[in-house]
């Protein structure tokens, strides 16, 4: 027993450490490889068994396949320029122009983003739908001649994705906005810069990496998205994301489906990269100068 | 801190357990479920997986309530979700199986299903002649068919009469329809091998093979459709209809029963034919009661069974008996006769074209 | 942090308003856009609330003041289900993730750092589909069927992934000299864990619960892969709601679900805020 007390005592971080690293693993990592193994196989029912073939990713280079990516790209992009258009001057405001409502006014942009998401789409869902409100407003107000269905259509679904996404874009914006060094705006107002300058030369380029957190915070989901499509959309394109729903509750085709999941988790993290090294290379750039 | 050594092998050896312990914990932490039933659950159940709302829990509980053997129903949302997990472990666990048309085909191809003992049936001589011995199961040896419903135009009448709908010209082509649905739109099928069929049997009354041209044409077809489409759905349709957004949607005819006393809506099976789905019931190989399997399809498929599944759900069935109890007008809207001439336009989908090509097809259509 | 940063705002923010005045267009706009947005924020959330009280089925207008659609979610038992099925799944998943992660983290302050942290970015940084794939691949493979199990596990991830950074950002802050001291004075590791350690790191702790449990509870993509029939979320009881029939008890879902995330954040950022507060003094 003496024995069996000396070698938990001494292998105690080993068994607290362990759940954590095998939860890890078991349950993420491996699934994850062998999806990936899996992406290089496929089923045939003449020979009843798997083979290996590259066959799953040159159909995704298909026409109507990359037409696919595209969609899920230029609406993670649409999202992500409108987010960021609205964001920074949201957190530009909070930063330097609001005092005494600052604290409230920042509470009020983190509650919408610990909501669930089916909970921001009905919300819009609500609004737009035929019966509703603010169709029946419109109606009474005499903007449109009778009240109509706003849904279905890229209109409802662009503004669901940013009202989902926005608070995600604007609080990286917000935090490195509030980290820059107060001194460096206050002397480029001494050496008499204009407030434009000021924006354009030292804050924009300082809060860069907020821009960039931001960006990746909303690109990478946005490219995924599929219930906002369905649901405020009318499920007329395919995105990514309904694709890999498809295949992977519906048809039950894993093979094809994990080509689908690693070609296209590649392609946000590549348009990542070369933001950053935008980014990176505008900012060496400046210092040169 | 303890400076006694401990040798490498005690080390690892400790470190090994460790690992072990958790992973056991983990296993049974998964498999508690069926840990408990093994345990602790020893009555007669009879296990059935099918496809939800199409039978009804009333059935269910009358067969508990007429012999005593508990039923335990799990649902499953498409046929190959099932089919993958039967391919894997032959139904285990399961008892009676629900799967759709073209699915049974593919498990009896892949030897998952028992054959029936039609003695042990007493209502098989009930079921509904055209419904029997299609092209997935010729000779009903494993699957007799419990459940049909035609898919069609579904409409409110207060704005197009049978008439506008009696071709699916309605659905496909742009023009025909415009002055009655005032810059309204149609809702349309969201699943791609029901879409495409359903434009094959418009162009060209085909639901097995087309060739590639043919193929090139359903895709324009749906293509152009997409024009004056207000949304891909099956199950929003409904509601599409009620808040009168759309006058017209593609369902199969069970959809409408749910909104049949809100207000006046029919249905049709256009005139160039249509799909049909058929649900039928089969036991797995890998089944353990194979008697009282026999027992609850026979009770599924009595005439009681059937009005009530029909006035829970929608869905059509096979027996006789049961459907001239039943008020068919809840479904089309108006009286409707099953007759030959009424079955031979529908069309179970028996698809032999590799799905890449439809899916190929339903891409293209999406991405337009 | 928070504090500093304030007082240090002084100066500038004068600055800014001082030039700012003397721009109309600006001084205008800029508030009203900012205002706007904070507008379309919370105008859908305000009037879902609105008509979740609304003595009406369809109808937009207002019929009168009801409580009927709540009282209606207490005898749907799809509902109840959902409700008991997204509570069981949060609390699981946050009491796991908090357990795990703290064992995690004492167990290897002294190894390398990266066994406690990069191992762990992937869940936060991989998009949820590629987690919840994981999760139902690998139940799938296993021949386990899906449900309270698969959920936990998927939501143990995400938690994990945050819990790890919060919990171990509050251990490396942790002085050693106080545990020395502790164990010096003739505590057993047992005991100084449980006085000084732990109660030293409680605002973390229950900022990582918090964290989790709303993570869990608002969780929409997870569940979508990792549910099954009869094991469902709110999350996607609302789905399967949305997508067939739309009636105001929806609303009154919603409205509590907000609720209840609401309450769970404005703790967690109260915490935070009295956590920068006494970690500065």
């Amino acid at each position: 027993m003496n024995f069996v007390k000396r070698i938990f005592a001494r292998e105690t971080p080993f068994f607290l450490v362990c759940p954590a690293l095998i939860w890890q693993f078991l349950f993420l990592y491996i699934p994850l490889l062998v999806l990936f193994v899996d992406s290089f196989f496929r089923y045939s029912n003449k020979i009843k068994s798997f083979y290996f073939t590259f066959l799953n990713y040159q159909k995704i280079l298909q026409p109507s396949s990359l037409k696919i990516f595209l969609n899920s790209f230029f609406l993670a992009f649409e999202t992500t320029v409108i987010c960021l258009l609205v964001a920074y001057p949201l957190a530009y405001f909070l930063v330097f122009k609001s005092k005494k409502f600052r604290m409230f006014l920042l509470l009020l942009l983190i509650l919408p983003s610990w909501t669930s998401i089916i909970i921001q789409i009905y919300a819009w869902f609500f609004l737009l739908k035929k019966g509703s409100i603010l169709s029946q407003s419109l109606y009474n107000m005499g903007f449109i001649s009778e009240p109509f269905h706003m849904l279905n259509n890229h209109f409802a679904m662009i503004v669901g994705m940013v009202y989902c996404y926005l608070p995600f874009m604007a609080l990286p914006i917000y935090a490195s906005l509030e980290n820059i060094d107060r001194k460096l705006i206050e002397a480029s107002a001494d050496l008499g810069a204009s407030r434009f300058i000021t924006l354009s030369k030292i804050i924009l380029p300082l809060s860069a990496y907020g821009i960039l957190a931001g960006i990746s915070l909303v690109f990478i989901p946005a490219f995924g998205e599929f219930a906002i499509p369905e649901l405020l959309g009318g499920s007329k394109k395919l995105f990514w994301g309904n694709v890999i729903v498809g295949k992977f509750l519906d048809y039950r085709d894993w093979n094809s489906g994990s080509a689908f999941v690693y070609s296209g988790v590649l392609l946000p993290v590549i348009f990542l990269f070369l933001i950053y090294y935008v980014i990176k290379s505008i900012n060496k750039f400046r210092f040169k100068c | 801190m303890n400076n006694e050594k401990v040798t490498f092998f005690e080390s690892l050896f400790s470190k090994i357990f460790i690992i072990v312990f958790y992973l056991v914990l983990i296993f049974l932490f998964l498999h508690a479920q069926n840990i408990y039933k093994f345990f602790f659950i020893k009555e007669r159940v009879v296990n059935v997986y099918a496809f939800r709302n199409i039978i009804s829990e009333d059935v269910f509980s009358e067969f508990k309530k007429k012999t005593g053997i508990n039923v335990h129903v799990t649902y499953y949302d498409t046929n190959e979700e099932m089919f993958a997990k039967f391919r894997i472990d032959k139904g285990k666990g399961y008892d009676v199986v629900l799967p759709s048309d073209y699915m049974v085909e593919l498990m009896t191809n892949a030897e998952l299903l028992h054959k029936l003992d039609k003695s042990k049936i007493s209502n098989y001589s009930k079921i509904y002649k055209r419904l029997l011995n299609r092209f997935f199961d010729p000779g009903n040896k494993y699957t007799l068919p419990v459940y049909w419903i035609p898919y069609g135009i579904g409409f409110n009448k207060e704005v197009l009469d049978y008439d506008d709908v009696k071709s699916w010209k309605a659905v496909f082509e742009e023009g025909a329809l415009r002055e009655k649905l005032d810059g309204r739109k149609i809702s349309m099928l969201n699943d791609a091998l029901e879409a495409f069929f359903l434009g094959s049997i418009y162009l060209f009354q085909s639901s097995r093979n087309l060739n590639d041209e043919q193929m090139e044409k359903v895709k324009d077809l749906l293509k152009n459709q997409k024009k004056f489409i207000e949304c891909y759905t099956e199950a929003g349709a409904k509601y599409l209809l009620l808040s009168d957004i759309v006058p017209l949607v593609v369902i199969p005819a069970s959809r409408i029963k749910d909104i049949y006393s809100e207000g006046s809506y029919g249905f049709i099976v256009p005139e160039e034919g249509s799909l049909m789905e058929i649900c039928s019931a089969g036991i797995p190989i890998a089944s353990q009661n194979v008697d009282l399997a026999h027992q609850l399809i026979d009770f599924i498929l009595s005439k009681k069974s059937g009005i009530s599944s029909f006035d829970d759900y929608g869905y059509i069935p096979s027996n006789k008996e049961s459907f001239h109890n039943i008020d068919i007008k809840t479904l089309f809207g108006r009286s409707v006769l099953f007759d030959d001439k009424f079955f031979d336009k529908l069309h179970v989908i028996h698809n032999e074209i590799p799905s890449h090509k439809i899916e190929e097809v339903w891409f293209s259509v999406k991405t337009s | 942090m928070l504090s500093n940063r304030l007082t240090n705002l002084g100066s500038s923010v004068d600055w800014i308003l001082m030039v700012e005045r003397k721009n109309p267009f600006i001084r205008f706009l800029h508030p009203f856009f900012t205002y706007s947005a904070y507008l379309f924020l919370y105008v859908p959330v305000f009037i879902i609330a609105v008509f979740s009280f609304n003595d009406s089925a369809i109808s937009v207008r207002w019929h009168g003041f009801s409580l009927r659609w709540y009282a209606k979610l207490f005898y749907t038992q799809e509902i109840i289900d959902a409700l008991n099925v997204s509570m069981v799944v949060a609390i699981s998943s946050t009491i796991l993730s908090v357990l795990i992660a703290t064992a995690l983290i004492f167990g290897s302050s002294r190894w390398k750092s990266w066994v406690s942290s990069v191992i762990f970015y992937p869940n936060i940084i991989l998009p949820d589909i590629a987690l919840a794939i994981g999760v139902l691949s690998l139940f799938t493979y296993l021949k386990v069927p899906l449900g309270y199990g698969s959920l936990i596990i998927g939501h143990t991830i995400v938690g994990l992934g945050f819990s790890i950074p919060i919990i171990r950002a509050r251990f490396i802050e942790l002085d050693p000299v106080l545990t020395e001291a502790s164990l010096d004075l003739g505590a057993t590791t047992l005991q100084t864990f449980r006085k000084v350690i732990i109660p030293l790191m409680r605002p973390s702790l229950i900022a990582a619960g918090l964290v989790s449990f709303t993570l869990s509870l608002d969780d929409f993509l997870i569940a979508f892969f990792c549910s099954s029939p009869k094991v469902q979320t709110l999350s996607i009881y609302v789905y399967s709601q949305l997508k067939e029939t739309v009636d105001p008890s929806i609303n009154a879902i919603s409205v509590l679900l907000l609720a209840l995330s609401s309450v769970v954040t404005l703790l967690l950022c109260s915490l935070k805020i009295v956590d920068q507060v006494i970690g500065n003094e």
